[in-house]
């Protein structure tokens, strides 16, 4: 759990998070709302998920004591 | 325009975010250096993200948008003449002197290039420009809630002022630093998909070509002469004007700007970060202008059956400052449209971050430390810088309901921005290059400046503006007269400054080692691979910079 928790230090995880998070709404949104099925909902949901996981990847790359 | 539970729960989130970053950084905040300046050792992509940041505030993204669909691909103008190349400037010849002084402020480098009446004079009328600047941007903010989502304007104001107040109050300097970055990929991000949409929905660039006049898709072409092209300025006017004296007045001297990269590290990094930051700063045209060229060419006869028109203002003209607005309720869907929404919210709360964190530096340090108490323990100040953000926060949305009050307010205070900021180049140049320059020069020569600038302002009249002495010219855009009041300012008080150091006693040259060019050993190159280096990558940019001109002259 530490470890986890240590990672919101670090602005990559937290700018990555951010951007899955909305990703995830907007994908949730387009698969159950019928206003937000449009092509731009899901390529955005998706770019921001790209956007997000390699933020976050590169947390996870970068050196800890950095 | 309405939203939906979606659009909610993204702007939602990104409060939560805000808030969360100021929660992690207050883990760190132990004295009034952490506050202050910097709590950690902030790497060089985040200063230089932060650097830009702060500049994108709701002005730049709002006013650009507006200026591309009001003057076309000539807005360009203000990145590829008026930032890359006083960006370029800043890191490679005048971050050595503020980052190599010890300084802690802007104003506190001319109290110890020049001494404490200069110094004063900078801080209280920069401190009183960031607030009316933060107030404005919150005034700015709740009117467009109020137009677009008929959000009450008290509401507005109350929930956006207490959102950045507890993110700084928190963490200080370094949450608002990291806030802006979050804020930046917000912004580009955000507002990438619309510009997609858009010049797919036009059928692309070629197509901008063809149905917008000439005079709209080239920045240069239509610049020989000033009632040719829309802003209706001539080029050695834009480049003394916005070239020169605007843009190294602010990018090089504004301490909002300037403390992103006093925050750095190390002193390469220092020198780096306004290089690094002109990468993306070079690319900002695509987000912020082409949305406004776009606008306007779907207005043209051809693409009117694609349904979208900028929104008319009270008097039936065209309100241009609502184009972005209305170009994300036109394509984006429920979802996208918190998304977008959201962009726009971080674009002001980003400005207005930045002007309260540069706000509660200046008035601790150069204010409050200098001139009311001295010597005083860590924590004492500390507390002050604290309650700083607080009072800075308070004043903000009493300028924003001042402004709500008088309909030319931002006018009126816009212009005072201008005759202090414009004179203020003058001072650098010279203090940092000329070391017979003096206190008395530098002060005479800013109080002469920046009453050239009013003189020119009343003398002179463009848009129905100006002229409050006599009218004795006219000048066709605002915009020109501002580039000529600018450059008034910057003369007057290069040669006052002169004048006045010439007929008083210098500082001796060991009170200016560090301060001035030819007393001050020069850095070394810095190690490493030829891209780290600041003057190497500074004349890359510069070149690339001239090609862009080129390719859109």
């Amino acid at each position: 759990m530490q470890p986890l928790l240590k990672r919101f230090d670090e602005l990559n995880f937290v700018i990555g998070l951010f951007f899955t998070v909305l990703a995830l709404i907007l994908l949730l949104g387009y698969s159950i709302n019928a206003e937000m099925k449009q092509p731009i909902t899901v390529y955005t949901g998706l770019a921001f998920l790209l956007f997000g996981g390699v933020m976050m990847w590169l947390r996870g790359k970068s050196n800890p004591s950095e | 325009m309405t939203l939906t539970a979606y659009d909610y729960l993204i702007i939602i989130a990104y409060f939560l975010f805000v808030v969360g970053v100021g929660f992690i950084i207050k883990k760190k905040i132990k004295s009034s250096n952490d506050f202050l300046r910097q709590s950690t050792r902030i790497p060089l992509w985040i200063t230089s993200l932060a650097f830009i940041s702060a500049n994108l505030g709701a002005q730049e993204v709002l006013g650009m948008v507006a200026s591309g669909a009001k003057y076309g691909i000539m807005t360009v103008h203000f990145y590829w003449v008026g930032a890359i190349f006083a960006m370029v400037f800043l890191g490679v010849y005048m971050m050595p002197f503020y980052y190599g002084s010890k300084a802690r402020s802007v104003p506190e480098y001319l109290s110890l290039r020049f001494d404490e009446k200069t110094r004063g004079l900078n801080a209280i009328s920069f401190a009183a420009m960031t607030i009316f600047s933060s107030g404005i941007s919150l005034y700015a903010l709740a009117k467009l809630l109020e137009i677009i989502l008929h959000w009450d304007f008290d509401v507005s104001i109350w929930i956006a002022a207490g959102i950045v107040m507890i993110y700084t109050f928190l963490g200080g300097l370094t949450s608002a630093v990291y806030n802006e970055v979050l804020q930046f990929f917000l912004i580009v991000l955000g507002l990438s998909p619309l510009v997609i949409v858009a010049l797919q929905d036009v059928g692309g660039w070629a197509v901008i070509k063809e149905s917008l006049s000439p005079e709209l898709t080239h920045a240069w072409k239509y610049m020989g002469s000033a009632d040719d092209n829309p802003m209706g300025l001539h080029f050695i006017s834009l480049i003394f004007g916005l070239g020169f004296v605007m843009s190294f007045g602010y990018w090089c001297t504004d301490f909002l700007v300037v403390q992103r990269a006093m925050i750095a590290k190390n002193m390469t990094a220092a020198r780096q970060t306004p290089i690094v930051a002109a990468i993306p700063k070079m690319l900002m045209p695509i987000i912020v202008i082409l949305p406004g060229v776009l606008a306007l060419t779907l207005m043209t006869p051809a693409l009117q059956a694609k349904g979208y028109s900028i929104p008319l203002d009270d008097q039936g003209g065209l309100d241009y400052t609502m184009t972005l607005p209305s170009m994300i309720a036109h394509y984006y869907p429920s979802g996208l449209l918190g998304v977008g929404i959201t962009a726009l919210m971080a674009s002001f709360m980003s400005g207005m971050a930045g002007n309260v964190t540069a706000f509660n530096s200046v008035f601790t340090y150069d204010i409050y430390q200098s001139h009311i108490a001295k010597n005083r323990s860590d924590s004492h100040y500390l507390l002050v810088g604290k309650l700083t953000t607080v009072v800075g926060i308070l004043a903000s949305m009493m300028t924003a309901y001042i402004a709500k009050s008088f309909n030319n307010i931002n006018d009126f205070l816009q212009l005072v921005f201008s005759f202090v900021n414009a004179p203020l180049f003058a001072t650098f140049l010279l203090g940092m290059f000329w070391k017979r320059t003096t206190g008395h020069g530098a002060f005479w020569g800013l109080v002469g400046g920046t009453l050239a600038a009013m003189l020119t302002h009343g003398l002179s009249v463009a848009e129905g503006k100006g002229g409050w002495i006599a009218e004795w010219t006219v000048i066709k855009s605002g915009m020109g007269q501002a580039f000529i009041i600018a450059s008034i300012a910057f003369i007057a008080n290069f040669f006052i400054t002169i004048l006045v150091s010439l007929l008083t006693k210098p500082k001796p040259d060991e009170a200016l080692r560090g301060l001035v060019w030819s007393l001050t050993p020069k850095v070394a190159a810095a190690e490493g691979p030829w891209y780290s280096k600041p003057a190497t990558l500074g004349l890359i940019l510069i070149a690339l910079t001239i090609l862009l001109n080129l390719i859109f002259f």
